[in-house]
């Protein structure tokens, strides 16, 4: 999948897999990886913009595997952040694929699922 | 690459990040290698999902809203080399940092200097003539005290009070005249007559006294005399102790307070002086980016604060009065 794609969606992923439940670094990036194949390093950069933004709050929990693992927790604003991202994407969504559509004049079957 | 410099390499790409943000990141990763350890990957294979350290770390600046090329724009030309470069700067950061804060250290320190010169200047001159006003009381009493003794000297070394102004001359006067009733009284007795060219007076039988009376008289009169004149001194001088005493201790208490707002005020010179140094200092690490504000306006606040208390010590300076006469 062309990389500049996946990173236009990766935030989205990323908050909508920590809106369900905390997660950990290791554990936040194999859950994103079971939807766009990305690389590793830069999910942990993006998880400090969006707690630099106040989009997640971080915290402590001991493991029984080793050293403590820091948990990332959406808070309100993540959550309002992560609404309004949604809103965009389907929005960006349906108009490409409309455009798709009306380009190519064939069916849906041609243009795929989306409409 | 190996775990360890893979996390050297990338502490030396986030070095204009805080030390507790490199720290962070840099755990993470760390603990994400670990993981993909634990889980049968080599270090290498761990190392190497993360992809070129330059992107990966272009990516945490920019999460950091820093922007990773600046270093390599504004490195052109120079000799030392960029951030990305991967090495050591010619002139490392820290010592660029080190030669400001000292250039801005004695600056600071010529100007609170000079600022301060003047009013050490001041306060020594205060303080000499606080420390000699007892030495100039001291000569300004000794010379009364001649003037007084050169008095008497003229005055035949009698001093005429309001009580008893007999001087010794009349008191000699007297006892002459006494004498000569003793023998003009022994003439009679005799059957001598005097006359005017011997020197001595004729007395008449109405001035006639007993000699023995009138002299014994004489003496108890001069005795009386000396008496009050030894009492009436002894009293004056209690009297000037007292008021040495007196001044004496209104001296000791005015040169404690003097000295506490000496003090009080050189600890305020060199407390606001240290803090001048402190706000000097954290004003260019604040320049630099560190969030230094609160400790800057602190600083700044101490500053005044103490510099005011310096500066105007002065005016709790506990002055003599000068009596205005007209």
């Amino acid at each position: 999948m062309n990389a500049q794609l996946k990173k236009g969606v990766l935030e989205l992923i990323v908050l909508e897999s920590v809106r369900k439940r905390d997660m950990y670094g290791y554990e936040l990036v194999e859950e994103v990886s079971k939807v766009i194949d990305v690389n590793e390093g830069t999910i942990y950069p993006l998880l400090k913009r969006l707690t630099n933004e106040h989009y997640f709050e971080t915290y402590l929990r001991e493991s029984k595997e080793g050293p403590p693992r820091k948990y990332y927790h959406l808070t309100a604003a993540g959550v309002l952040y992560r609404d309004s991202l949604e809103e965009e994407w389907m929005e960006l969504q349906a108009r490409v694929c409309r455009f798709l559509a009306e380009k190519n004049g064939g069916s849906d079957e041609e243009t795929g699922v989306f409409r | 690459m190996k775990k360890q410099e893979f996390l050297d390499e990338l502490k030396c790409h986030l070095k204009v990040l805080q030390e507790e943000e490199q720290e962070d990141i840099l755990d993470e990763y760390s603990q994400h290698i670990e993981m993909k350890i634990a889980n049968g990957l080599s270090e290498e294979e761990a190392i190497k999902d993360f992809g070129s350290i330059h992107a990966l770390a272009g990516e945490i600046l920019e999460a950091y809203h820093v922007n990773p090329e600046y270093e390599q724009e504004h490195s052109k030309g120079a000799s030392r080399r960029s951030l990305f470069a991967g090495g050591q700067t010619e002139e490392p950061e820290s010592r660029r940092h080190v030669g400001a804060v000292l250039k801005e250290t004695v600056a600071c320190a010529g100007r609170a200097g000079k600022k301060g010169g003047h009013q050490i200047l001041v306060w020594t001159g205060w303080l000499l003539r606080l420390l000699g006003t007892p030495f100039r009381k001291g000569k300004m009493l000794w010379c009364r005290w001649l003037e007084r003794r050169k008095e008497i000297d003229r005055e035949g070394g009698w001093i005429e009070t309001e009580d008893c102004a007999e001087g010794p001359a009349e008191l000699e006067r007297k006892d002459e005249a006494l004498g000569n009733l003793i023998l003009l009284e022994d003439g009679l007795k005799t059957g001598e007559k005097t006359d005017g060219t011997s020197g001595r007076s004729v007395i008449t039988g109405k001035h006639q006294r007993k000699p023995e009376r009138s002299r014994a008289a004489g003496w108890l009169q001069a005795l009386g005399g000396t008496c009050r004149r030894g009492s009436l001194a002894c009293v004056r001088g209690i009297r000037q102790v007292l008021r040495w005493a007196a001044e004496a201790g209104f001296w000791c208490c005015r040169l404690a307070w003097n000295c506490c707002v000496v003090l009080a005020s050189a600890f305020s010179a060199f407390a606001g002086l240290v803090f001048l140094f402190l706000f000097g200092t954290m004003a260019v690490l604040w320049g630099q980016g560190f969030p230094f504000a609160g400790i800057v306006l602190g600083c700044l606040g101490a500053v005044l604060c103490f510099g005011s208390l310096a500066v105007f010590g002065g005016t709790f300076f506990w002055r003599k009065r000068h009596e205005q006469t007209d």
